[in-house]
């Protein structure tokens, strides 16, 4: 299933049909909304398995990987950085960050932690673990730390709840398990069901409705 | 199919046999005839697609998909026999998607926006006096269907002993089928009844043209 597939399901729910080129909801604007549900379907079923005894991770239908994602550097922070390739959900304890791996680093030192971005001040006070590479969240960013000797010019980033890919959103695999996906059509159809009835204002007349009858 | 020499002796006809006791010339003839086709085109045209009758009336005035070549910033002039943009579709790999017509008052808002802006695969145009633009402006593989004016029907004829006498070679025929051609022949004849003050023609055109309905 993709993001066009479930888009155009919501779509032609809407519209009794295949809509003609008149339809005021389009294919990308439902995508976008489709996406930001995900987002909080991912949310929705980790607290559903918390509830269970579980620990707070979604689904694993959720996550998707960001392969060969940049490392820059922040010459005013001096930082090494990547910027998240999509937002993911937001869970407790930063867990919508599966996982972090620094490309061509081999052994045990393959994983970069992540740490709580408050956290952070209490590790500049601390001296440097070796071998232990630290990263944060903040701005959109991933921002490495305690690198030291370590240098990595790429990572994959497995996150949950996140757009699966970031090309172009219509052709993104929608990373939700299957039975979230009937949810994920009813809320959306609703969202847009109520505001399809509202009056359409057709004049450009400076005027929030219709002058002219 | 109906000629119009046909349609002539037609109206004559149902004019006479109506108590209209006059003649009506060629000249009224080829004037009012192509005004009553117009008329009835308008109508069709008002209720568009609602039927399949009146698809089935409209699609000899349909053009086949014509290809459509850009100008450098993205213009097409549109053919002078263009009465009504029908389908604009845009072929990406193979596939074809639409081209949404945009009005002028919301190209801005299109162009400017996020979610909703112009790109190959959902390109947009608007309509000007006499052509089309599109955005984005390179767009290629892109179709046109529209909907043409119909040809205006002429009874050509030479004058033999002063008398005008059929010539199917300076005529036009016309493009309705029989089961239209009725409908415009009553049209024409509530405009020859108008035309001539015959009370009793003219109700008999108008009964017969709400029967037609």
């Amino acid at each position: 299933m993709t993001y066009q597939k479930i888009s155009e399901q919501i779509r032609t729910m809407l519209y009794g049909g295949i809509p003609s080129d008149d339809a005021a909801f389009s294919l990308r604007y439902i995508a976008e909304l489709v996406a930001q549900e995900v987002a909080f379907q991912a949310r929705k079923n980790a607290f559903e398995n918390s509830n269970n005894g579980e620990t707070t991770y979604a689904n694993d239908t959720f996550t998707s990987t960001f392969k060969n994602v940049n490392v820059a550097y922040d010459s005013v922070l001096k930082q090494n950085y990547s910027t998240l390739p999509q937002i993911p959900a937001a869970l407790p304890n930063n867990q919508e960050i599966v996982n972090i791996t620094p490309l061509g680093i081999q052994g045990r030192r393959r994983q970069i932690v992540l740490m709580k971005n408050k956290d952070k001040f209490m590790q500049d006070m601390l001296p440097a673990v070796k071998g232990f590479i630290l990263a944060y969240i903040e701005d959109g960013k991933l921002y490495y730390d305690n690198i030291q000797e370590y240098m990595f010019n790429a990572v994959n980033i497995t996150m949950i709840g996140a757009i699966s890919s970031t090309g172009d959103l219509l052709d993104a695999e929608l990373n939700v398990p299957k039975s979230s996906e009937s949810e994920i059509i009813g809320k959306i159809f609703q969202m847009l069901r109520a505001s399809k009835g509202l009056p359409e204002d057709v004049m450009n007349d400076a005027r929030d409705l219709p002058t002219i009858q | 199919m109906a000629d119009i020499n046909e349609i002539y002796k037609l109206v004559q006809y149902r004019a006479n046999k109506s108590g209209f006791l006059g003649n009506i010339s060629p000249n009224d003839f080829n004037l009012i005839f192509p005004r009553a086709e117009i008329k009835y085109f308008n109508s069709l045209y008002a209720q568009y697609y609602k039927t399949q009758r009146i698809s089935d009336a409209l699609s000899k005035f349909f053009t086949n998909p014509i290809a459509v070549t850009l100008t450098g910033t993205g213009t097409y002039t549109t053919p002078v026999n263009l009465f009504h943009v029908d389908a604009i579709t845009v072929d990406v790999a193979g596939v074809q998607y639409p081209v949404k017509r945009v009005e002028k008052d919301r190209l801005a808002n299109n162009l400017s926006s996020k979610i909703e802006m112009p790109t190959a695969k959902f390109p947009i145009y608007s309509e000007y006096d006499d052509l089309l633009q599109f955005y984005p402006i390179d767009v290629t593989g892109v179709k046109l269907i529209y909907l043409r004016e119909p040809t205006t029907s002429v009874w050509g004829y030479t004058l033999v002993s002063s008398r005008p006498v059929y010539n199917s070679a300076t005529s036009v025929q016309p493009e309705w089928s029989d089961l239209d051609i009725d409908n415009i022949i009553y049209l024409a004849l509530q405009d020859i009844a108008q035309n001539m003050r015959d009370g009793m023609l003219q109700q008999f055109s108008q009964l017969e043209t709400q029967q037609a309905k």
